[in-house]
C-alpha cells in the first residue's frame, strides 16, 4: 500500500506524487457516499463521538498535539509542524486542533476506497489513541486499519527495541560536529546491522552546497521521514565517512514502542517544510520519542537551534536512555590497531597494501601469529580506504583484499579489538554556548570585554567529545572597553569560524584549513578599524608523539572597510604553530607572519601562546600572551578570560 | 516562529548540509554530498545504487541493492544482505568472528551459530573462490557447506 507511492516518486518525483495522492484524497472525499454499501452508516453515533470529542476538549490533550505536531504560535493559536495537505483530514486541519480530530473521527467511518489507504491505516497512532479515549465500538468502523498495521510490523518480527543513534563528527571536517542523529527500531529476532533505521532529512536534488544551505535555512525543502537498514547507514557513517556512532538505547515499554511506530507509519510520505536550524533531522525525530512518552515533552526543550547533540542530552535529561554503545569508526579502529604495532610493522602493512611487498611478506616476519593477525587486519581495513580513496584499481584491490583475507584466515580465531578503549562520550562534551569575561592589556592599553558564543567549540576549549584540536564557531561577538579611550566597541563577531587540523602521517595524508568570517578590529600601525573580513588558509599538520601537534598554513585575509584604498586591505603570509595537550593543560605556541602588498604596505607579526586549564567539563581559565609588530609599531597583549559552557 | 532569529547563523548550514542532507532522492548521501569534493581524505565513500541486481562483487564502492523505501524491521533476505556487505561479511569469515556473521547467522536461522562460524571460517576458501567471486556464488557456496 505505502509502496504503490515510493514507486510513483521514484519514476515521477515528488510532485507528481503530491498531484496524484490530493487527487485520490479529493476523490476519496467527494466519492465516499459511493463506496458507503457494506455497513450501515450510522450518523447518529458518528455525531455523538464528534460531541463528545469536542465536550471533552479531547483536542487539547497533549498527545494529540504530539502526534499531529502542533505547536502553540505566538498569538496563542496552534499550528501543525506539519506542511502536508496529506497529514491533515480536516481542510484547516494545520491550524485547527479541534477540526482535525472531528475530520479524524469522520474519516474512520469512511469506506476503504480502493488504492487508497484507510485512514484508519494511514494514521495509525491516532486510530488507536482515539478509539481508546472514545470508546469507539469498532464493529461500525468499516475498515480495520490495525490489521495492516500489525501484519506488516508484528506478524513475522517483534519489534524490541528503538534506539537514537548519533554519528560523531568526522576527521577533517569540524562542521560534521554538528553531527547528526536518526533512530532505528530493532527486531528480538534480528541483530541490531538489521535494525531499520528511520531518518529525517530534506528530499532534493540540488547537488550546490551554498543553494542548498540557503534555501534550506527558509524552509525551501520538504523534510521526508526515509528508512534503510541500518548496515547501510553504517556503511555511510563508519566505513564511508570514518564516523565514530552512538548508539542510545531507549528503555520504551513494549506499549511505548508500538506507538512510536504507530507515528512513524503515519508520517511515512508525509511531508514538513525543512529547516536547517531548528524543524532539522535531529528535531524532527524527536516527535517519535514523544509520541512514545508523550509526558516527556521533549520537542519543547528547545530554545534557538537544535544542534543534534543537544537532543541526546536532553533525551538523557529525560530519563529516555537506558544504555549507551560506542561504535569505531574503521578509522578509529585502524588508529587502535597502529598503536599496537612497531613502526617497521605499520610501514609492512602500508607496503603490501599499496603493492611494494607481496602479502607473503607478512607471513615471513619473524613474528608472534597474534601480531601477524592485527598486520592483517590493519591491512584489511587500509586496503579498503586506499581503494576508496582511488589511489589503488579495483583489480589491485580486489587480489590484494582476497590475499590478505586467505592469510589471515590461517591464522584462526582471535579478537584484535577487544581492548579498545571507548573514547568520552559526545553528550559528556562541554555544552555549545559560552560566555567569557575577559579582561588584559592590548593597543589601546588596559581593557575588559565580555563574548557570548552561541555554538560550538573552540581550539582550546575541552577537547573531549570532540575531534582534536579543531574549531567550529558560529555566532561569537565580542564587546570590549578600552578604560583609557572610555567607549566600548565591538572587538569582533565572528559569523563563521572555523579551523581544521586533521594529522597528517604515512598512512593519511589530509589538508588543513581554516576559514573565517565575520566583523574584527584591524590594526593598521597603531589604530583599529572596524572591517568585514574573510580569511582563508590551508596547509598540513603532524602529531609529533602522542601530546604534540605542529602545523603548517599558508593563508590570505581580506579586510573591508572605506579606510582602506579601494575599500580592501589584502594579506598574505603563513602561520606555524604547536598544540600541546596534557589532561586538563593545553597549550597552543603560534607564530605568524602576514605581508600587506598594497595600500598600507606592511609587515605584520604576531607570535606568542595560549594555555587553558580545565577547571571542569563546562568551566575553563584561559590565559593568552602576544608579541606584535605591526608596521613600525610594536606592543604585548596580555590577557585573561574565564569561560562558562551552557 | 523560531525561524526569524536564523539570520546570525547564515552559513551554518552551509556547512552542516553533509549532516542534515539525506538520500530520499535513492541515490547514495555520499554521491550527493560530496560532489565536487575528491580528494580530500576523510569524505570517502560515494555509496552508489546498483539498482536491483542482488549480484555484487569485492567493490567498496558497490551500494545497497535497491531496499524499499518504507519501515521494514528486520530485513530478511539472505541475497541482498550478501550482496551488501561482500567485502565486511569476507573479512569476518576469514576471522571466523563478527558482527557481520552473527547478522547471517541470524539471517539464517541457524541454530549453533558459534559450529556454523567456525565451519565458515575453515571453509573460506571454498566460499571465496577467487578474487571476482559474486555475491550469488557466495551464498550458494555458503549453502553447500552448511549442509555437508
Amino acid at each position: 500500500m505505502f509502496s504503490s507511492y515510493i514507486i510513483f516518486k521514484k519514476r515521477y518525483g515528488l510532485r507528481a506524487v503530491l498531484l496524484l495522492t490530493l487527487a485520490a484524497g479529493l476523490f476519496l472525499f467527494s466519492g465516499s457516499a459511493l463506496f458507503s454499501q457494506t455497513i450501515e452508516r450510522d450518523d447518529e453515533y458518528i455525531e455523538s463521538l464528534v460531541k463528545k470529542a469536542r465536550e471533552e476538549k479531547l483536542y487539547t490533550d497533549p498527545f494529540w498535539n504530539t502526534i499531529l505536531h502542533y505547536k502553540k504560535t505566538f498569538s496563542g493559536n496552534y499550528k501543525s509542524l506539519v506542511d502536508d495537505p496529506e497529514f491533515f483530514l480536516a481542510p484547516d486541519g494545520k491550524i485547527n486542533p479541534s477540526a482535525e480530530m472531528e475530520g479524524t473521527i469522520r474519516a474512520f467511518f469512511k469506506e476503504k476506497a480502493e488504492d487508497t489507504d484507510h485512514a484508519t491505516a494511514k494514521f495509525s497512532a491516532r486510530y488507536k489513541w482515539l478509539r481508546e479515549k472514545l470508546h469507539i465500538d469498532t464493529n461500525k468502523i468499516p475498515y480495520n486499519g490495525d490489521k495492516d498495521f500489525l501484519s506488516q510490523y508484528y506478524e513475522n518480527v517483534n519489534p524490541s527495541k528503538a534506539l537514537i543513534v548519533f554519528p560523531a563528527g568526522y576527521m577533517n571536517s569540524p562542521a560534521s560536529m554538528y553531527g547528526h542523529t536518526f533512530i532505528i527500531i530493532e527486531s528480538d529476532s534480528g541483530s541490531r546491522l538489521m535494525a531499520s533505521s528511520v531518518n529525517y532529512a530534506a528530499s532534493t536534488d540540488e547537488q550546490f552546497g551554498p543553494i542548498f544551505a540557503i534555501r534550506g535555512l527558509f524552509g525551501a525543502y520538504k523534510g521526508y521521514y526515509s528508512f534503510l537498514p541500518y548496515f547501510t547507514k553504517i556503511k555511510e557513517y563508519s566505513d564511508g565517512e570514518m564516523r565514530d556512532m552512538w548508539e542510545y538505547e531507549l528503555n520504551l515499554t513494549p506499549d511505548e514502542l508500538e506507538m512510536m511506530i504507530r507515528h512513524i507509519v503515519e508520517m511515512e510520505n508525509i511531508y514538513s517544510d525543512y529547516f536547517f536550524i531548528d524543524e532539522n533531522c535531529s528535531y524532527n525525530l524527536l516527535f517519535l520519542i514523544e509520541a512514545a512518552r508523550p509526558e516527556t515533552a521533549i520537542t519543547d526543550s528547545f530554545g534557538i537551534g537544535v544542534e543534534p547533540i543537544n537532543t541526546i542530552r536532553v533525551t538523557r535529561d529525560k530519563g529516555l536512555i537506558s544504555s549507551r554503545e560506542y561504535r569505531p569508526s574503521v578509522f578509529s579502529k585502524m588508529k587502535y590497531l597502529r598503536s599496537l604495532l612497531t613502526g617497521t610493522e605499520e610501514k609492512m602493512v602500508r607496503h603490501v597494501c599499496r603493492g611494494k611487498k607481496d602479502v607473503s611478506a607478512i607471513e615471513e616476519m619473524d613474528l608472534s601469529d597474534e601480531k601477524k593477525i592485527i598486520m592483517y587486519d590493519l591491512a584489511a581495513d587500509y586496503i579498503k580506504f586506499l581503494a576508496i580513496k582511488r589511489e589503488i584499481t579495483e583489480d589491485e584491490y580486489k587480489s590484494r583484499f582476497m590475499s590478505i583475507l586467505i592469510n589471515r584466515n590461517k591464522l584462526g580465531r582471535h579478537d584484535t579489538l577487544k581492548d579498545m578503549p571507548i573514547p568520552p562520550a559526545p553528550e559528556d562534551s562541554h555544552k555549545s554556548r559560552r560566555f567569557t569575561p575577559e579582561s588584559g592589556y592590548g593597543l589601546k592599553g588596559w581593557y575588559s570585554q565580555l563574548s557570548y558564543r552561541q555554538s560550538v567549540h573552540h581550539l582550546m576549549d575541552p577537547d573531549e567529545g570532540y575531534n582534536l584540536n579543531s574549531q567550529i564557531i558560529f555566532g561569537n561577538i565580542s564587546a570590549r572597553y578600552y578604560y583609557d579611550e572610555k567607549k566600548p566597541i565591538l572587538q569582533r563577531f565572528d559569523i563563521i569560524d572555523i579551523i581544521s587540523l586533521p594529522q597528517s602521517d604515512a598512512f593519511f595524508t589530509s589538508p588543513c584549513y581554516e576559514f573565517k568570517t565575520g566583523f574584527i578590529q584591524n590594526v593598521v600601525e597603531d589604530e583599529d578599524i572596524l572591517s568585514y573580513w574573510i580569511k582563508g588558509a590551508s596547509g598540513l599538520s603532524t602529531l609529533l608523539g602522542e601530546h604534540v601537534q605542529v602545523y603548517f598554513l599558508g593563508g590570505m585575509k581580506f579586510y573591508f572597510a572605506p579606510e582602506y584604498s579601494g575599500n580592501t586591505d589584502f594579506h598574505a603570509g603563513g602561520e606555524a604553530g604547536m598544540l600541546v595537550s596534557l589532561g586538563p593543560w593545553k597549550g597552543h605556541f603560534f607564530g605568524n607572519y602576514y605581508y600587506v602588498p598594497a595600500g598600507y604596505k606592511r609587515h605584520i607579526i604576531t607570535a606568542g601562546f595560549s594555555e587553558r586549564l580545565k577547571i571542569t567539563q563546562n568551566v575553563s581559565l584561559m590565559t593568552d600572551y602576544s608579541y606584535n609588530r605591526n608596521m613600525d609599531h610594536s606592543w604585548h597583549e596580555v590577557s585573561l578570560n574565564f569561560n562558562l559552557y551552557f | 516562529m523560531k525561524k526569524v532569529l536564523v539570520a546570525a547563523f547564515t552559513i551554518c548550514a552551509l556547512f552542516s548540509v553533509s549532516s542534515l542532507f539525506a538520500n530520499n532522492s535513492g541515490v547514495g548521501l555520499g554521491a550527493v554530498v560530496f560532489q565536487g569534493k575528491k580528494g580530500k581524505v576523510f569524505e570517502v565513500l560515494a555509496v552508489t545504487t546498483n539498482g536491483t541486481s542482488y549480484t555484487s562483487t569485492f567493490a567498496i564502492t558497490s551500494g545497497t541493492s535497491g531496499y524499499k523505501d518504507g519501515l521494514v524491521i528486520g530485513v530478511n533476505v539472505v541475497d541482498s544482505y550478501v550482496a551488501d556487505n561482500m567485502d565486511n561479511l569476507a573479512t569476518d569469515i576469514a576471522k571466523g568472528d563478527g558482527e557481520y556473521l552473527d547478522a547471517l547467522a541470524t539471517l539464517m536461522k541457524v541454530e549453533d551459530k558459534s559450529a556454523f562460524k567456525a565451519k565458515l571460517q575453515q571453509n573460506f576458501t571454498k566460499i571465496y573462490t577467487s578474487k571476482n567471486v559474486n555475491s550469488k556464488e557466495v551464498v550458494a557456496n555458503i549453502r553447500d557447506i552448511q549442509n555437508s
